[in-house]
């Protein structure tokens, strides 16, 4: 019987042939990292489908659940072949006095699923946890947004604060009403419109292809 | 002297005849906001969330200190009806939130697939009023009981001279559920069961533009608000777009025109890529709202004069920018984009705008 394409279905996000490839694939006796970079080959198809406008945050909320579900597929194999070793890691959260986190959480997704390992402080995080999540878990990048206007200045402030605690980490702002002026307001690296814009910084910041 | 009598009919002149196309002494200027007026005033948000009465107070009250604007998107905050409208909580400053934060919607999954089952079965209306009251906790007694000062509201704004910029308003069906069950598990219903969630939304559109054609009898508005909030383009494919969004916002837009009304289409979020579709509305018949991110010259080139631009000086700008920036950048707006023309910030007057930047944007149309 032919191995399911499972890169393609990643990509065209067939869920169901995505889970009837990983089953067939470990029973197979493909090693689960195998399999894990078959998924990746497909996710990143589907950010060059996202950024040629083909594909649109519908897809890419739609590839990240597939993901999850055929991630979760392969379990405890995944850890027992090494395949935790991540490529990076970033610090991400919503800054301190605004709650809002769907776009927040669609880039931890896009990271996790790029091989990223990011630690999600959640939202309305207080300058200090950002601080204390870059001693505690060395990141190469931090990652910060908000919706509100109101939070530029308390932004500001924790890009500062960072900045302060370690100078080599490159900082990346989004959300909802950021764009360039208000990255070069807070003081921040790289002012990213999208998740791949995310996912491009990091792989630069740390220096992969 | 002008009377503020005279001021209101020369203002709402104005603004029927941008709609229109028609040539007129000066693009019209409209302020929209809400907690930018209370700090304004120096009104605590919490304070000024407490009660309708008090913020139409506070925004009527600011409004008289910036002179020749022609009127205003809202009488008073509509913070607390938020749930009524996206079907999530709400966190409020003095309530959930430190007393001078600002309000903002807690979305999460409070509505299940199971209940796109319930709705079918039963309608949306019972649904809905258990969902608010039991699962949400919302007071609908007492919302209610305060909407009934909001006639007066617009009296005491005509009263002053100023034009209520849409006293009827309404949402997009599709925003119900985006909000109730969350915007990303929306999505992901729109991929596993969309006959199931347009079925949904076909029964809750019906039943909701029904209500919505009668308030219009009753209100008789020059122009009334929609709003489909999250359906900006740059979110969906096009299948997905026509088929969860712009059927709903159309049959929406199309019966405030049957009824005599002008549709005000508050566009957030960046819609470029389906600017064609809105030529299939009725000429002269909407008016286009704009918040910075859908590129506003590329909206008049596709739209020409089938239908009047609203905005959109973006929120960054009034925030951030010197009242020099704001100006020159509305100052275009209205040398470019009239007739036709209003001037406006994109969405709302964000609540750290200084004065000065918002003097800046109503003296790029007055002149004064």
């Amino acid at each position: 019987m032919a191995k399911t394409d499972l890169a393609k279905a990643m990509a065209e996000l067939d869920e169901e042939l995505v889970v009837a490839g990983v089953t067939e694939q470990l029973a197979g006796d493909v090693p689960a990292i195998d399999v894990l970079a078959q998924l990746q080959q497909g996710m990143e198809q589907v950010g060059k489908l996202y950024e040629a406008g083909d594909y649109y945050l519908s897809e890419l909320i739609m590839s990240a659940d597939v993901f999850s579900t055929a991630a979760e597929l392969l379990g405890s194999a995944l850890t027992a072949d090494g395949a935790s070793k991540k490529l990076g890691t970033m610090v991400l959260g919503t800054v301190k006095d605004d709650i809002h986190d769907i776009g927040k959480n669609i880039v931890a997704t896009i990271l996790n699923c790029n091989g990223f390992q990011v630690v999600d402080l959640g939202v309305d995080v207080p300058i200090s946890d950002f601080v204390a999540a870059i001693k505690t878990h060395k990141p190469q990048v931090v990652g910060m947004c908000c919706l509100l206007t109101t939070a530029f200045d308390v932004m500001k402030a924790t890009v500062a604060a960072v900045k302060m605690a370690d100078s080599s980490v490159t900082i990346l702002v989004g959300g909802g009403p950021v764009d360039a002026s208000v990255c070069k307001y807070v003081g921040a690296d790289k002012y990213c419109r999208n998740a791949y814009d995310a996912v491009a910084a990091i792989r630069k910041a740390v220096g992969v292809n | 002297m002008k009377t503020a009598q005279q001021l209101l009919k020369e203002r709402t002149e104005r603004l029927r005849k941008t709609i229109a196309f028609e040539k007129t002494d000066r693009a019209p200027v409209f302020l929209n906001g809400d907690a930018f007026f209370a700090k304004h005033v120096g009104m605590k948000l919490s304070e000024f969330c407490a009660t309708m009465k008090a913020s139409h107070k506070a925004i009527l009250d600011s409004f008289k200190d910036f002179g020749d604007v022609d009127g205003t998107g809202s009488t008073f905050a509509t913070a607390t009806m938020f749930p009524l409208m996206f079907y999530t909580r709400i966190k409020l400053p003095g309530r959930e939130l430190p007393g001078d934060t600002l309000w903002q919607l807690d979305e999460r999954e409070m509505m299940t697939v199971a209940d796109y089952d319930t709705i079918l079965n039963k309608g949306w209306k019972d649904f809905s009023y258990d969902y608010l009251k039991n699962r949400l906790g919302i007071d609908l007694d007492s919302l209610v009981a305060q909407l009934t000062d909001v006639p007066q509201f617009k009296k005491n704004f005509e009263a002053a001279g100023y034009v209520v910029y849409s006293p009827s308003a309404s949402i997009t069906v599709n925003e119900f559920l985006s909000g109730g069950r969350s915007f990303p598990k929306f999505m992901r219903d729109l991929f596993k069961m969309p006959d199931k969630v347009e079925a949904v939304l076909d029964v809750i559109l019906e039943e909701t533009l029904a209500d919505f054609r009668q308030q219009i009898r009753a209100v008789k508005p020059l122009v009334v608000f929609i709003s489909p909030a999250r359906g900006a383009s740059q979110f969906y494919s096009p299948k997905l777009w026509e088929r969860f969004v712009w059927k709903y916002l159309k049959a929406t837009a199309e019966m405030v025109i049957e009824e005599g009304a002008v549709a005000d289409l508050h566009i957030d979020g960046n819609w470029e890529r389906d600017l064609e579709y809105f030529k299939t509305l009725p000429r002269q018949k909407c008016i286009f709202e704009l918040d910075g991110a859908t590129n506003i010259y590329k909206s008049r080139e596709v739209l020409g004069d089938h239908m009047c631009i609203k905005g959109d000086v973006p929120a960054a700008l009034l925030a951030l920018s010197t009242p020099d920036e704001v100006y020159n950048y509305s100052a275009k707006l209205v040398k470019d984009l009239g007739p036709g023309f209003i001037l406006a910030s994109g969405c709302t007057i964000p609540p750290n705008a200084t004065d000065e930047n918002v003097k800046a944007m109503i003296a790029a149309a007055t002149g004064k």
